[in-house]
């Protein structure tokens, strides 16, 4: 071996061990070990529909006793070629929410709900990146299911509407339901969704948990009083239903979300009358402020609002209410 | 002739210079990577064509519940994060420190703000954190805990989106 090949193989030795020390040797990898110092990954329920996928999976960060967070993971969907369906690196088109688990000390409950095509593209592979708990973006693990994800739609549910709430979409995993779907809401204003499936008897058996507003930076969609949204109901924590127990009704509320800061306009039109309705003119739950431009606005302090202002505010927060009986 | 054209240019500027507050607004604060580390509310981009684009309602702990948004500005393109206190409970003593952050994922840039509230955090407190690149996949959290005593199941939720 000349002197020249020698050094090139030694360039390259280094480079490699460069990275390997980096951790990016880590991605990309196929395959569903776990480090011993990483993360610990279980895949639980691996779900799709036409238009929308449930992917809920926990970690172990078992050598992170004290609290770590959520660790950002990348989520994605393949196809048996092993083509990207669907991806979390796609702003707008998936959401993750993480918790911890509770009397599982160190296990963080992960699910993401990805929207796409998968009517005509069904996804047969699910692989998760997650990152250490305190270095994200950092040494990652890369894990692939060993199982399918299922075809899980409720058929009977799809295209259920009661005057301007209607279900384009629905699935059930186990006692979990999740849909896709959209409202006609009073305004493109601010708008969170609260609500509950409620049993024949009328008990409300799950309640409405995480939810979302898929493509919310897709130009239009949050200037739009048509609001569509994924949305999740777990088993009602104080009143769980059997497990035979079926829904026979949803109920769907909406409130308007204070915002941090309100246009002068907006205030003076909406909020203003109902702060002296309630004799609270002069409180000083809102503070005026001048932007550089000149705009005025009347912001909420961190802190937030005290009880009475908000329920002062309820005529204006409060939104439509829609009951859909189950099939 | 020539006083009268310069009354006329001069009423021209003076009427661009006083519109109304609205009119002189040229555009967003800020767009995108330029709003990181701002606080919305002294920016145009907090105000009610805001959103909450992702929530959970049931985001429980040892302390109770909290609810966590990810809050973001279509008109600046940023992102946010805001928590709030759904309810509280005894154990080992009661909240007393609420905090939020936002990550951007891959740029990996976090802002984070909390506070401690004496003598215990109550329902309805809230607050959120500077703003981060919207343009950007967007990790918000939340959580409240005992500033003296923090264990694994404080209530505390993060929303990528």
């Amino acid at each position: 071996m000349s002197r020249k090949s020698g050094l090139r193989i030694f360039a390259l030795l280094l480079a490699v061990a460069a990275l390997a020390a980096a951790g990016w040797w880590q991605f990309g990898r196929p395959a569903s070990v776990a480090e011993a110092q990483g993360p610990r990954l279980r895949f639980q329920t691996l779900a799709y529909s036409d238009t929308f996928a449930v992917v809920v999976f926990d970690v172990d960060y078992a050598r992170s006793a004290h609290n770590p967070g959520c660790a950002p993971t990348d989520v994605t969907l393949l196809d048996a070629d092993g083509k990207v369906l669907a991806s979390s690196r796609q702003k707008g088109a998936a959401f993750t929410q993480c918790a911890p688990r509770e009397n599982q000390p160190t296990t963080a409950h992960y699910q993401t709900m990805l929207v796409g095509d998968f009517a005509h593209h069904p996804p047969t592979k699910v692989q998760v990146a997650v990152a250490e708990a305190q270095r994200p973006n950092a040494v990652r693990d890369v894990y692939l299911s060993a199982r399918a994800p299922q075809h899980a739609t409720l058929d009977k549910w799809r295209g259920l509407q009661n005057g301007r709430l209607k279900i384009k979409d629905a699935l059930r995993a186990g006692q979990v339901f999740y849909l896709q779907a959209c409202q006609k809401l009073p305004d493109a204003g601010d708008w969170t969704p609260s609500g509950n499936l409620r049993l024949a008897d009328g008990t409300p058996g799950w309640v409405l948990n995480v939810w979302a507003v898929p493509y919310y930076n897709a130009p239009g969609v949050l200037t739009s009083a048509q609001r569509c949204f994924l949305v999740q109901f777990i088993p009602n924590p104080d009143h769980a239903p059997g497990t035979r127990a079926t829904p026979a009704q949803m109920q769907i509320t909406w409130q308007r979300n204070i915002p941090e800061c309100i246009e002068d306009a907006v205030f003076q039109k909406h909020v203003a009358p109902l702060l002296a309705k309630a004799n609270l003119s002069k409180s000083p739950a809102f503070h005026k402020i001048t932007l550089p431009d000149g705009e005025v606005q009347w912001c909420v302090p961190q802190g937030g609002l005290p009880a009475n202002v908000r329920k002062a505010l309820t005529p204006w927060t409060a939104g439509p209410t829609t009951t859909l009986a189950l099939p | 002739m020539r006083r009268i054209w310069m009354i006329l240019a001069l009423t021209i500027l003076l009427a661009a210079g006083m519109g109304t507050p609205n009119a002189l607004a040229s555009g967003p604060s800020c767009k995108g990577i330029s709003c990181r580390g701002i606080w919305p509310e002294s920016t145009n981009c907090a105000g009610t064509h805001a959103h909450t684009v992702q929530g959970a309602h049931y985001a429980n702990g040892n302390w109770g519940r909290i609810y966590v948004e990810l809050r973001y500005s279509g008109y600046c393109v940023s992102n946010w994060s805001r928590v709030s206190v759904v309810r509280t409970q005894y154990w080992n003593g009661w909240p007393n420190y609420l905090y939020a952050y936002a990550h951007e994922q891959w740029n990996n840039y976090t802002q984070d703000y909390g506070r401690s509230y004496s003598p215990y955090l109550g329902v309805g407190a809230a607050l959120h954190t500077r703003m981060v690149d919207g343009y950007d996949i967007v990790q918000a959290c939340g959580g409240m805990k005992n500033y003296a005593y923090s264990g694994w199941y404080d209530p505390w939720s993060c929303y990528e989106g």
